[in-house]
């Protein structure tokens, strides 16, 4: 699909698999749920837009890298990032954002 | 409360955030001593036809991982610093994911990538320092600088071998380790 905009190519992220049901839509409050804190839920984050699962990823253990937090919208915590959101690509897309 | 430095205060009177700085400097520094572990395994590793081939250049990079962070460490305290308590919680916090032995140690190419991202991983990270300092901080951009200077060293080599066209850059080939940073290295080991 990619939806309505061109930020569907965003890092070119592995999309999780169709039959797990897409896409999932997250508002505010429920993406604060996966900020790393309950080791039983995926450590989730926003950014533009998408959400991305990182749980997989060494740098988002805890839900925290550097000095952010995930369960949050990050799209404008990029540019201050060392890398372009290319890196992306490590994490998987699970769904979208919609801050409402 | 210790006193703060005349150093501190001009840093922070330039706009750098020091808490933000500090972190990227503990982080770093753990990412190198990670990394010096973690090479140690890769060039036991580096075997046979090809991997022997490897294993110098990995060597000179692993010894000079270990001296960034010997030359990172004494900056953390002169700003206010300290290493955590715990190794273990030093390993956590690095700025780079572990640069593990990859599940077929002898296929060497799947080796190279591991070395090339873990040094890629550190040019980003010394970049930002750079980026946050310069201008500000004199002595630590000075300090990430020279750092970044040997690690994109250290990507070129590891990029050449993978065949990633010439990159300019020659091995140390005999000569001295660390020549950016070895002016940072003043107790007694440059
Ligand atoms: C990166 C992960 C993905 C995101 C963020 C995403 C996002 C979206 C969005 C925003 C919509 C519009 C939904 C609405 O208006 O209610 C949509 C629709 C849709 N998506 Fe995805 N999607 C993703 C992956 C996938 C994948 C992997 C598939 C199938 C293989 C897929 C199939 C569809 C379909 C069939 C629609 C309905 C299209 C339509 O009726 O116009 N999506 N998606
Ligand atoms: C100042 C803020 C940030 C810093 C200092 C930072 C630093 C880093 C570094 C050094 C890496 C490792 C890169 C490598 O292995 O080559 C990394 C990976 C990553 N970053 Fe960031 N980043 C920042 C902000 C962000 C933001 C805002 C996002 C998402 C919106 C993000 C998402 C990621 C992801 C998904 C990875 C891959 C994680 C992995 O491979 O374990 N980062 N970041």
């Amino acid at each position: 699909m990619p939806a309505k905009d061109d930020t569907a190519a965003v890092g070119g992220g592995q999309i999780a698999a169709p039959d797990q049901g897409v896409p999932v839509r997250y508002t505010r409050e429920l993406l604060a749920r996966f900020d790393g804190t309950d080791p039983r839920l995926p450590v989730l984050i926003a950014y533009h837009g998408r959400v991305y699962d990182v749980s997989r990823c060494f740098l988002w253990r805890g839900g925290r890298h550097f000095w952010h937090r995930a369960g949050r919208d990050l799209t404008d915590a990029m540019a201050e990032a060392p890398h372009a959101d290319s890196i992306l690509a490590r994490a998987v897309c699970v769904g979208i954002f919609d801050p409402g | 409360m210790k006193q703060k430095t005349v150093a501190r205060e001009l840093i922070e009177k330039a706009g750098v955030d020091i808490d933000k700085l500090l972190d990227l400097l503990v982080r770093n520094a753990a990412a190198e001593l990670t990394t010096y572990y973690y090479y140690t395994i890769l060039r036991v590793n580096l075997i046979g036809l090809e991997g022997e081939g490897l294993k110098q250049i990995a060597e000179d990079a692993r010894i000079e991982d270990r001296n960034h962070f010997e030359a990172l460490v004494p900056r953390i305290y002169e700003l206010g610093g300290e290493l955590p308590k715990n190794m273990v919680d030093f390993h956590n916090c690095s700025a780079c994911p572990p640069a593990f032995l990859p599940p077929d140690p002898t296929d060497v190419k799947a080796m190279l990538e591991v070395l090339l991202k873990a040094e890629q991983c550190a040019v980003r990270g010394y970049t930002q320092i750079c980026n946050m300092t310069a201008g500000k901080d004199h002595r630590t951009y000075d300090l990430a600088l020279a750092i970044l200077h040997e690690e994109i060293e250290h990507e070129a080599w590891f990029a050449e071998f993978l065949g990633n066209g010439p990159s300019g850059h020659y091995s140390r080939e005999g000569r001295p380790n660390s020549p950016y940073v070895g002016k940072f290295l003043n107790a007694g080991q440059g």
